[in-house]
Formats: structure tokens, sequence, C-alpha cells
């Protein structure tokens, strides 16, 4: 079976791209998918040690993880409500034109 | 693909960060339950285990369960009064 | 089911659209708002019975035993913390009844207002770090709403974009976090993080999680580095919910803080010690410097905030009983000041439409008791000797040189210094002679906005000079953060 080890190391590896993708990308949808990538690489890392023991399953890590996408589920909504108005005003999906409160 | 100044600065870190993972993992490995309380595990064995892990989820975390159909609920309002449209005019 | 107070402001979550729908038939728009603060009144009293049942000893929630079921751990810095959030909750929605009248989607604000005070009242009551992710959720997802609840306004939905976007990115880190803890110890209980984690040898992975749960936490706490979308959400809001999320919103942060420190992570004390003492050093700095630069008021007021949690961090750096009742009782009178402060001045700007310091040059005149409300609230927030700031300042300071970190003592004293200058301007412009026609013509504020605002001027003055009781209430509060400290 695969090593514990490798799990973890893909989880922090999705959780450093979803950062990338928050501090780099200019288009405002791109960033609502960063965040879900975050909140997907934590749920990863959650199943990944529930199964860690041979033979055992834990079911806490796993009633976690079914919770916590229904929550991200509803963070994603709103977000992109808030986004269908910021392009009403600004005309523009690029986050790198959100500049004028300064200071 | 145009090479921004913050895609390259972005980009460079993550491979520094993702190297410097790799490093953090091959050193030490991960205690997995190395403080846990013995008696104290709940752990299903390998066959069946949806519906057990279902009903563990609804007679342990119920209070968790509630809570989150109040926050679905808060989205729900929340996305209404966002998207709301008012016939009549507005202060500025 | 939950605890009566949780109930009943549940309850009024859900029906308050109902009751705002049979206002809009009647066609008195006001009844919503006066539905909601019944409720958050309700709620208010049923705290007193939790009060006097949490004073024997923890009361904890459960639908069923074990060390992984969710519960709700209440004990007296719970019902501390539940007493101001309802508080300000009730003062901010009665002042809303005027402040919010000619705006639409009344019902759903009032909804999602009691929503956000729910969801933090489950933050402080829960016994599970899971629970309080999902409380915290609640909360989070309620006030991303109503910061951008004006949203003809550009400025509201850009600082609502910017905060959610970083406040979301927060809570996935915090779950990270929280996984690692999860991966170590088998449970996520608080009892059960304290009993694996107290005796153990420090590990690698335990330093990561430390790591991602500052950085989770402190984006909701405004710690620097991660304060960025602060001024712009306090300022864009609509004043009563700025007086909530400034007054109790970030301090809920500065509790998980505590709550997970003092149970997970306390065989690595030493070392949490440094870097927050580092981060709340840079915070206070930052939150006093950048307000000199501020011509906006609400702008001022948000970076002030940040200094204060700066304060509250110092106490927690410290990490003594007295430290910790310092930070205890500087939330609350954090959060009346600073709420007394965002009210004041939103009803400036509810009769001059303006958030300008240069424009409002001497309203003291015309809005007497406003003007001197926000005055006594902007002394309360330096530290002067006769009001509730100067008390909690005291202990944080005392503290610190009682546990041999005077650096940090002597910051916090230089730091209220030099606040004292943008407050003591603030209160100049107020009183300076009028400029212009607009002021000439201003009335006072109408009396609903003046009821809480008066009351918690009141209670600034009265626990300035009289604070005997809140201090042995805070005190008890530090002593059940120590449960299961065996150590020294």
């Amino acid at each position: 079976m695969i090593d514990l080890s490798y799990y973890i190391a893909f989880a922090f590896a999705l959780f450093i791209i979803g950062i990338y993708c928050l501090a780099t990308k200019r288009n405002m949808i791109r960033l609502i998918l960063g965040i879900e990538i975050l909140i997907n690489a934590a749920h990863i890392s959650f199943i990944a040690l529930a199964d860690a023991i041979p033979g055992f399953v834990d079911p806490l890590a796993q009633s976690i993880v079914i919770i916590s996408t229904g929550l991200a589920g509803s963070v994603s909504a709103v977000a992109i409500t808030i986004v269908v108005y910021a392009y009403r005003h600004y005309g523009t999906l690029d986050i790198r034109e959100l500049r004028r409160l300064k200071g | 693909m145009r090479a921004d100044k913050i895609t390259v600065a972005g980009t460079l870190l993550a491979l520094f960060a993702m190297a410097l993972l790799v490093i953090i993992i091959a050193r030490d490995t991960f205690p997995i339950f190395e403080y846990a309380l013995t008696p104290g595990h709940f752990i299903n064995v390998t066959q069946n285990v949806g519906p057990e892990s279902s009903s563990f989820m609804w007679t342990y975390r119920n209070m968790d369960l509630i809570v989150q159909a109040f926050a679905l609920f808060a989205a729900a309002a929340g996305c209404l009064a966002m998207l709301r449209t008012d016939e009549k005019e507005k202060p500025t | 089911m939950f605890p009566l107070t949780l109930n009943l402001l549940f309850i009024f979550t859900l029906s308050t659209p109902i009751a705002g729908w049979a206002a809009l038939r009647m066609n008195r728009q006001s009844l919503c708002g006066v539905y909601a603060s019944v409720g958050l009144a309700a709620s208010g009293i049923s705290l007193y019975y939790l009060f006097s049942q949490v004073s024997f000893g923890v009361v904890s929630y459960s639908l069923s035993v074990g060390l992984f079921s969710a519960n709700l751990r209440i004990d007296m810095l719970s019902v501390f913390m539940a007493t101001i959030f309802i508080g300000l909750g009730l003062a901010a929605a009665v002042y809303s009844i005027r402040y919010m009248e000619k705006d639409t989607g009344l019902p759903l604000y009032y909804s999602l207002l009691v929503a956000m005070v729910s969801g933090m009242v489950g933050v402080v009551f829960s016994g599970d770090l899971f629970t309080l992710f999902v409380f915290w959720e609640l909360m989070s997802i309620s006030s991303y709403v109503l910061v951008g609840f004006r949203k003809e306004k550009w400025e509201a939905v850009e600082a609502s974009l910017k905060y959610l976007v970083m406040s979301a990115a927060g809570s996935a880190t915090t779950l990270l976090g929280m996984s690692l803890l999860y991966g170590m110890s088998g449970t996520l209980d608080f009892q059960g993080l304290a009993l694996a984690f107290n005796q153990a040898q420090p590990n690698a992975w335990l330093y990561v999680s430390l790591l991602l749960i500052i950085a989770g936490f402190g984006v909701k706490a405004a710690i620097v580095p991660l304060h960025t979308w602060l001024p712009d959400a306090h300022s864009a809001a609509p004043s009563p919910i700025s007086a909530l999320l400034a007054g109790v919103v970030i301090e809920t942060g500065v509790y998980a803080l505590c709550r997970t420190f003092f149970t997970a992570f306390l065989s690595i004390q030493i070392q949490w010690f440094s870097i927050l003492a580092i981060l709340s050093l840079i915070t206070m700095v930052v939150g006093n410097l950048m307000p000199l630069l501020q011509n906006d008021i609400k702008r001022l007021l948000a970076y002030s905030s940040i200094g204060h949690i700066g304060y509250m961090l110092v106490g927690l750096v410290v990490g003594t009983q007295l430290g910790l009742t310092g930070t205890v009782l500087h939330i609350f009178n954090h959060a009346l000041m600073k709420g007394a402060a965002f009210l004041c001045a939103g009803a400036i700007i509810y009769r001059i439409g303006t958030r300008q310091l240069d424009d409002m040059a001497g309203i003291g005149r015309k809005m007497p008791i406003t003007a001197t409300v926000f005055a006594v609230s902007l002394f309360a927030l330096i530290g002067m000797p006769p009001l509730n700031g100067f008390v909690s300042e005291l202990i944080i300071i005392t503290g610190s040189f009682q546990a041999n970190m005077a650096w940090l003592g002597i910051a916090v004293v230089l730091n209220s210094v030099l606040s004292a200058a943008y407050y003591l301007r603030t209160i100049r412009t107020l009183i300076l002679p009028i400029k212009s026609e607009k002021i000439e013509r201003v009335k006072e504020a109408p009396v609903i906005m003046l009821i809480p605002i008066c009351i918690m001027a009141g209670l600034i003055i009265l626990f300035g000079i009289w604070p005997d009781p809140l201090i042995s209430i805070a005190q008890q509060s530090a002593a059940g953060l120590f449960p299961w400290w065996s150590g020294g």
C-alpha cells in the first residue's frame, strides 16, 4: 500500500498550489477555485490520516469531511454572488483592477 | 505565457516551498496517532464501512449537522439579500 | 437540545424573515427590527440562568457521551464573552432600526445579524475544535454578506470580496492545521487534546500545526501581516455592522487562539511565546502608526482596533493568570468602547452623509450628546484613568512586568501614548468652529440611535470607576482556561 508520507506530501503540495493560485491569478473565478483547492487539501489530509492504520478506518474524519464539504459549497455560493456584483460595478473580472481602496 | 513579475515570483516561491516540504517529510515521519489515549479508539473494520460510518455521524456528530444546516440557511439568505432587486429609488 | 440561549437565537434567526414579511404587509418596516431586538434581549436574559449554573462548575451539553461526540462546554469565559456578543448585537439591532430604514431587504439583514450573533455565541460555547469550526463558518458567512449589504456602492462589493477571499483562505489553513492535530491525537475534543498533548515531547509536526493554526485564526483576529482586509471591510460596511465587526468578530479570533494554545500546544509554550511576542509588537505598532495618516473616520477607528488586538495578544503572550485576566477584561472593555465609538461615528455619518474628517469640523456644537459620548469613548480608548480602558491596560502591563517581560509592558505604554495623537485630533475636529453651511443645518441624532449610545457611555464610566465585579469575573474566566495545566 502507499505509505502515509506520500499522502501528506500530496495534501501539502495541493495547499501550496492553492496559495500560489490565490496569490498570482487575476481572474476572480480562479480565486474562488483557489479557495476550493485549499479546502480540498485539508480534506485529503483528514481522509489520509483516517486510513493510516491498515485494516481499520476512523469514521470521525469522514464525518468531518462530509460536513466541511457542505460548508465549502456555501462559501463558494456567496463568493460567486459577490463576484457577479463586482463584475457589474467594474466591468471586468480582473482582480488587479479592484484597487480603488488604498491606504 | 506572459512572464508577469508576480507570476514568476509566485512560481519560484512555490517551488522553494515544495522543496522545503519534501525535506521536512523525508526527515521526520508523521507520528500517526502517537499521542492518542488508548481506550478511546472507535474504529470500524473494513467491511460495510458506509452505513456504519453514517450511523457514527448521526449518533455522535449531530450537533455539527444541525449547525451546518443553519450555515446553509445563512448562505441562502445571504445570496437572496445580495441578489435582491428594488423598485424604489436608493439613497447614496 | 442546545442551551436555551442558542435555541432562542436560532429560533429568531429562522423567524425574522417571516416577521419581516408580515411587517411589510402592515406597512411598518421597523417592526422587523423590533422583533429581532426582542429576540436578542430574550436570549440575553436567558444567559443569566447559565451564569448562575456556571459559577459552580463547567456545564457541558452533548447528545451522546464519549470523547468523539460534538459537545458544548460552557465555562465562565464562555458566558462572559457571550454576554458581550449579545449585548453589542442588541445595541446594533436597536440602532439599525433607524439607521437602515431607507434600505431594502431589511428582513434578511436582521436575520443575518441574529445568525452572526448566534454563530459567535456558538464559537465560545463549543467544546470541540470541529464544532468551533462549524460555528465559525456560520459567523463568517453571515459577515461576508453583511459587509457587502449596500451593494449599489462599489466600495462595499470590493471590500466584501477582499474580506471573503482572505477569510476563507484562513479557514482552510485552520482546517489543515486541525487535521494534523487530529492525526497525532485521534480526537479533536478540547479535553482530549489537552490530555493527549499535556506531557508530550514536542515533535516537528506539532510546530507545523502551530504555524498553520496561528495563520488561520490570525486572519480573523487581524494579526499584522494578515490584517489587510480590515480597514476596507470596516469602512465599507453599514455602521452597526462595523461596530459588531470591530468590537466582537475579531475578538473571537483571539478567543480561539487562547483556547487552542492552552489545550493543544501547552508543551511548546516557550516557542509560541516568542513568535507571538514579535507578532503582537508589530501589530501594536502598525495599528497605532497607520491612523495618523487617515482622513476617513471609520478607517481610523478600524486601524485602532488592530492596535487593541495587539494589546490583547500581549496579555496572551505573558501567559500567566494575571496576563490572561487582563486580556479577558480588555476584550470586554474594547467591545464596549469601540462599539460606542463606531455607533457615534455612524450617527454623525447618518446626519451629514460623509466620512471625511475634514468635512466634520465643528459638528460637536450641533450634535452635543453624540459628541460627548464620542469623546468619552475615545478617551477610554486612549486609556485615561477614570474610564474602563485604563483598568484593563493596567492589568496587562502589570502582568507583563510580573512575568519578566517588561519590554512588552513598556511597548504597550508607549503605544497608548502614541494613540493619543490621533484620538485627540478627532476630538479636536469635533469642537472646531463651524466652517461649512451643511453643518449649520444639522440636528441631533434620532432618539432611537441615542439610546444604545448613551447606555454604552454610562457603562464605560461605571466600569471605570467600579471595576471590581468585572475583575473578579475575568479572574474566574482566566482560571477556567487552565484546568488541565499541570506545570507552572
